[in-house]
């Protein structure tokens, strides 16, 4: 059987996509939609190969039919992705073109011959199934798998293919100064219903400064109280963040939440409430009054 | 223009358990509607306000959700369990749009729920597919489709048949009353079995326990020692 393949055509979970396909054993081709920045990055995941497809003029989705009669050719043991839309329209006619099976929440791929075993996780994390195919399967992978080592850096191949779709891009909009901050930020600080006043969010604000971090907030404080823009929230219908640090003070830990933050490497929680779902999901958590907790914790960071 | 709104097709994690002998069971056993399921039937609305809107659907009980928003007449897929998998649920989809004489858009929830079902269904019907998406407008005889796009947005022109999958980024402002929902309850409703034959499945080989998640949780009852404590646990991880 082949090698895995992975496809990537976002930024933010491209190591941990690597880290589930490496993890296999198998020797890993990574396919990458978009800039070049973005494959050079995926090169240095200590992947064998990868091709680069450029899409600044047409869509990605455009390609999923050429592309899935490149993966019949050449039959990858296994394709794995993350929840990336971009990603998952390719994958859906790999899977059908293959005749392959499809999998979510993976986080972990082994092979025995012709046989494929998949673990992914079930019933909101509280177990692992572990699934079993002949030939081929479909991964997507879970949210905050590890990150692939980085290795020496592969020379990136510009690939091309032929789009079956009549579309034309007409424009392209940036986002919002929040969204664009956080997507990219290294620290995240998050607030949620737990804050209690409007006044508090300085204590929030004091803490993202101490720890030059951005600050993101639940959906219902931007939806019924309005205290942040649309731009600033983060979860299943906004967007999703990986920071190396996300603080959550006063987030219960909904799952519309969570879904935009496992992506984070540590998460912390602070919250008055020790059975709040959020202290199921964090590394590090405070059980205690946000209010009282935050100016020790700005203290605290200010003399470390 | 011939449009089906698919709603009320995924299963909500939320009902899925393990049970005492250590398999998956479902508290409830049909899907409910998802948060993405409104915007689904009103971009199919907006795609042509002259054109007629089929909504589909997976479920049994109450069907009239697409009907109570527009549609002139809903299909029930029946047949699959909550045990089915993303692929028989596409292939399932796939063989009842195919049934509705004349469809060209599918508008779908693009649902966290079930990621990889829309493109699914795009693929097995051999249609073009874009996910996330905002909004459409009809634009000549094609549509400008905008979508959600690394941090910002991307308006795409379409033309020919394709598979929307939609992401809603609010609650339904304004849900239809009670008078419009009993009045959709008259609409036409047919029914089609779920053709699934050949689908490509996984094998279920066992269910364990995740590895323990290190979680350390510090008494916030003295601020300061529980702030010191977190910080000197946050340089040891090196993300301070």
């Amino acid at each position: 059987m082949g090698n895995v393949w992975m496809i990537i055509a976002d930024d933010l979970s491209a190591s941990s996509v690597a880290g589930v396909a490496r993890a296999s054993g198998r020797e890993v081709d990574a396919f990458v939609f978009g800039p070049a920045a973005r494959a050079e990055q995926v090169a240095r995941y200590g992947v064998s190969s990868v091709t680069r497809f450029d899409v600044e003029a047409a869509p990605a989705e455009g390609f999923a039919k050429d592309f899935a009669h490149r993966a019949l050719e050449e039959r990858p043991a296994a394709v794995v992705l993350s929840d990336d839309a971009t990603a998952r329209v390719l994958a859906g006619f790999v899977a059908a073109e293959l005749h392959a099976p499809v999998a979510t929440s993976v986080v972990s791929i082994a092979f025995d011959g012709e046989k494929t075993t998949v673990e992914q996780m079930v019933a909101e994390d509280a177990g692992v199934q572990v699934l079993e195919a002949t030939g081929p399967v479909v991964c997507v992978v879970a949210d905050g798998c590890p990150d692939a080592e980085e290795a020496a850096p592969m020379t990136v191949q510009e690939g091309t293919l032929d789009s079956f779709a009549s579309f034309g891009v007409v424009s392209n909009e940036a986002a919002g100064a929040g969204a664009t901050g956080l997507a990219t930020a290294e620290r995240v600080v998050g607030v949620g219903l737990g804050i209690g006043a409007k006044e508090n969010l300085a204590m929030v604000d004091e803490l993202a400064s101490a720890l030059d971090a951005a600050v993101t907030c639940t959906l219902p404080l931007c939806d019924n109280y309005h205290w942040f823009e649309h731009s600033s929230v983060v979860g299943t219908s906004t967007q999703k963040i990986s920071p190396r640090l996300y603080v959550a003070c006063g987030v219960s830990g909904a799952p519309q939440h969570l879904a935009g933050v496992r992506g984070a490497k540590v998460i912390v929680a602070i919250n008055n409430d020790p059975d709040a779902p959020i202290f199921r999901e964090c590394a590090y958590g405070i059980v205690g009054d946000v209010t009282k907790v935050l100016p020790s914790l700005v203290e605290a960071i200010e003399n470390a | 223009m011939t449009s089906v709104a698919i709603f009320k097709w995924a299963m909500n994690p939320h009902d899925e358990r393990i049970g005492a002998n250590g398999a998956i069971k479902w508290l409830a056993n049909r899907p409910e509607i998802g948060d993405d399921d409104y915007l689904a039937v009103q971009v199919a609305k907006d795609a042509d306000p002259n054109g007629e809107v089929v909504g589909l659907t997976m479920a049994s009980g109450d069907t009239a959700f697409a009907a109570a928003r527009g549609a002139e007449r809903t299909v029930t897929v029946e047949g699959l369990d909550a045990f089915a998998q993303p692929t028989q649920v596409a292939a399932a989809l796939a063989n009842a749009v195919r049934e509705v004489d004349g469809a060209s858009l599918v508008t779908i929830g693009d649902s966290a729920w079930s990621p990889m079902t829309p493109s699914l269904l795009a693929a097995y019907l051999g249609w073009p597919c874009l996910l996330a998406v905002d909004s459409v407008v009809p634009e000549d005889d094609a549509l400008v489709v905008t979508r959600r796009y690394g941090t910002g947005t991307q308006s795409v022109r379409v033309s020919g048949p394709i598979v929307l999958g939609v992401a809603a980024r609010r609650e339904e402002a304004e849900k239809p009353g009670m008078r419009t929902v009993l009045q959709a309850r008259k609409k036409p409703v047919g029914k089609t079995h779920a053709a699934t034959e050949g689908s490509p499945q996984l094998s279920v080989s066992g269910i364990h326990e995740p590895d323990a998640r290190p979680s350390k949780v510090f008494d916030g009852a003295d601020a300061s020692a529980a702030a010191a404590q977190l910080v000197s646990a946050l340089k040891s991880e090196g993300v301070l």
